[in-house]
């Protein structure tokens, strides 16, 4: 018995998005937004967000995901408002509230925009959710990528994750202190900025170990073998090809839509 | 000339760039090849500076200002440290920055040394299930290397050292956050490794002189002394402020003496001392 091949179908069982490599992943994730940014009539926006919701809703919904969403509702409220009072193009009512007066140009504006936003959250959120590190590690050498420039990308893709856990550590051990209740949003800003500096040296540190023991573990040996890809993809080479052909021709489409104007 | 069958420092001095003080003064230590050597020390002592040139960390990777001699066996950590890494096992005294980040799986993590090493794929599902059995993680194959206790860690980061089957191996405070049974089984384990030189720092002074062949005794970046664990316990001085063994420590108390004024340090050495004593 294979334990590390069982250990995958345990961990892991394989669901329809297990069958789409990672690069297919990103490439979408570009696709739909040049999609966005190329075509923008709101209700083919609207037809795009709700897709990549849908990918993110048959897939798995992280809690990293759901707070950037949240986050980003927030940021939409407020430049749907900003807009709809303020945008330079405004000339047609839509509703007024007491005296203050929404208008249409500005809300459809910024509800493109939102949507973009939307658009790029979920489908990363996508991306994020179902792939591991360690996927796009054993996939991106698998189709050929320099080893180190993997592990370059890998250390980056870490830095985030390791601050978050490092500051969850402290902020918890905080807490057990009684140092900070850390009940308001100003009581948490706060209680963060001291330990800034302190938390990136040590993620920092924590990533030149990291380096030191990837190589005293043999990570540059010529020897090396590279580990099979985590899932048998379905038809990944075409869909590269695809995808990649499509997105040039909507960069291309996007800057002749720009080039157009001055001519 | 060098020894091929020892492991011998010469004077080895150490600072690191940035830092005007030396952290290793003028270190001199024998050993020989295929024995335990436990290092001991207070805090600052240079302990963890000493396993990195050992394992040639320093300075392939760490730099700073290095002089001496330094060869285990016939290889050194300056000159031939390729060579020296793939005979060489190394646990961090942090056990989470020992782990590549790349694995999903504890399986998969003691696997990635031996992919590195160009392990076929048989002889590593063997050796896999093999190092876990030794270290207990049998259990925890298939779990996220995240969702493991500190001991745990601490475990999969010597079955990452050990795997590759290294001629040496270097451990840094390996049983830190390993609960005392836990503990005693390492040591115990580590007494069954055959055709292995392993260096090992540690602050269980009580398994240390258990298991070790001999101590290397540092004090603010000096060794201060070195030898038997019998040699090096006995020898001790008030203000090198070292912890002395339990067995040590009863034995003294109750005047148990090996007849040469030296008091034993382990429970073998007490059990010959008091079966004398009774056949007497």
């Amino acid at each position: 018995m294979d334990i590390r091949d069982d250990s995958l179908q345990k961990i892991a069982r394989r669901h329809w998005y297990n069958f789409v490599d990672p690069v297919t992943k990103l490439l979408l994730a570009l696709f739909l937004t040049m999609l966005s940014f190329d075509f923008t009539p709101l209700y083919f926006e609207i037809s795009l967000v709700l897709f990549s919701l849908t990918l993110l809703l048959l897939s798995r919904l992280s809690k990293a995901t759901v707070n950037a969403v949240s986050f980003c509702l927030f940021l939409i409220v407020t430049m749907v408002v900003i807009q709809g009072l303020f945008y330079s193009h405004n000339v047609h009512p839509l509703f007024s509230v007491m005296t203050i007066t929404f208008y249409r140009e500005g809300f459809l504006y910024a509800a493109t925009m939102s949507a973009r936003i939307l658009i790029i959250i979920f489908a990363i959120g996508f991306f994020m959710g179902t792939t591991t590190v360690s996927e796009n590690a054993k996939y991106l050498e698998s189709i050929g990528m320099p080893y180190k420039l993997v592990y370059l990308l890998m250390s980056v893709c870490y830095i985030l994750p390791q601050i978050q856990q490092n500051l969850s550590k402290i902020q918890f051990v905080e807490r057990a202190r009684g140092i900070n209740p850390q009940k308001t949003v100003m009581q948490k800003v706060r209680s963060i900025l001291p330990i800034l500096i302190p938390l990136i040296i040590k993620t920092f540190d924590q990533s030149i170990n990291r380096s030191i023991t990837l190589q005293l573990r043999g990570f540059d040996r010529p020897e090396r073998t590279l580990a099979t890809p985590k899932y048998p993809y379905f038809k990944a080479k075409f869909s590269h090809y695809l995808l990649s052909i499509v997105i040039l021709l909507l960069i291309g489409c996007k800057l002749w839509q720009i080039i157009s104007r001055f001519l | 000339m060098a020894n091929n069958q020892q492991i011998s420092i010469n004077d080895l001095s150490f600072t690191y760039r940035h830092d005007s003080n030396a952290v290793l003064h003028h270190i001199s230590a024998t050993a020989p090849l295929n024995s335990i050597i436990g290092i001991i020390g207070n805090h600052h002592a240079g302990k963890t500076t000493l396993c990195r040139i050992l394992a040639g960390i320093i300075p392939n990777m760490m730099a700073g200002d290095l002089s001496g001699d330094v060869q285990l066996g016939p290889l050194s950590p300056t000159q031939n440290w390729p060579a020296l890494n793939q005979q060489t096992g190394f646990v961090l005294q942090d056990p989470a920055s020992q782990l590549s980040g790349l694995a999903d799986t504890v399986a998969d993590e003691i696997a990635f040394d031996l992919l590195n090493h160009g392990v076929a794929n048989t002889e590593i599902q063997h050796r896999v299930t093999e190092v876990a059995r030794q270290l207990q993680l049998t259990g925890q194959l298939q779990r996220s290397p995240n969702s493991l206790s500190g001991g745990q860690l601490q475990r999969l980061a010597i079955a990452t050292a050990i795997v590759t089957k290294p001629a040496i191996l270097i451990l840094d405070d390996p049983t830190s956050e390993m609960d005392p049974q836990g503990r005693t089984e390492f040591f115990n384990w580590l007494t069954i490794i055959e055709k292995t030189t392993i260096l090992i720092v540690s602050n269980e002074i009580d398994d240390l002189c258990e298991i070790a062949d001999r101590l290397w005794l540092l004090v603010d970046g000096e060794l201060v002394n070195q030898g038997t664990p019998l040699e090096v316990i006995n020898q001790l001085k008030p203000d090198w402020q070292i912890g002395t063994p339990q067995v040590y420590q009863l034995a003294r108390s109750m005047n148990w003496s090996l007849g040469t004024d030296l008091f034993p340090v382990n429970v073998n050495q007490l059990r010959g001392c008091l079966h004398d004593r009774h056949s007497t």
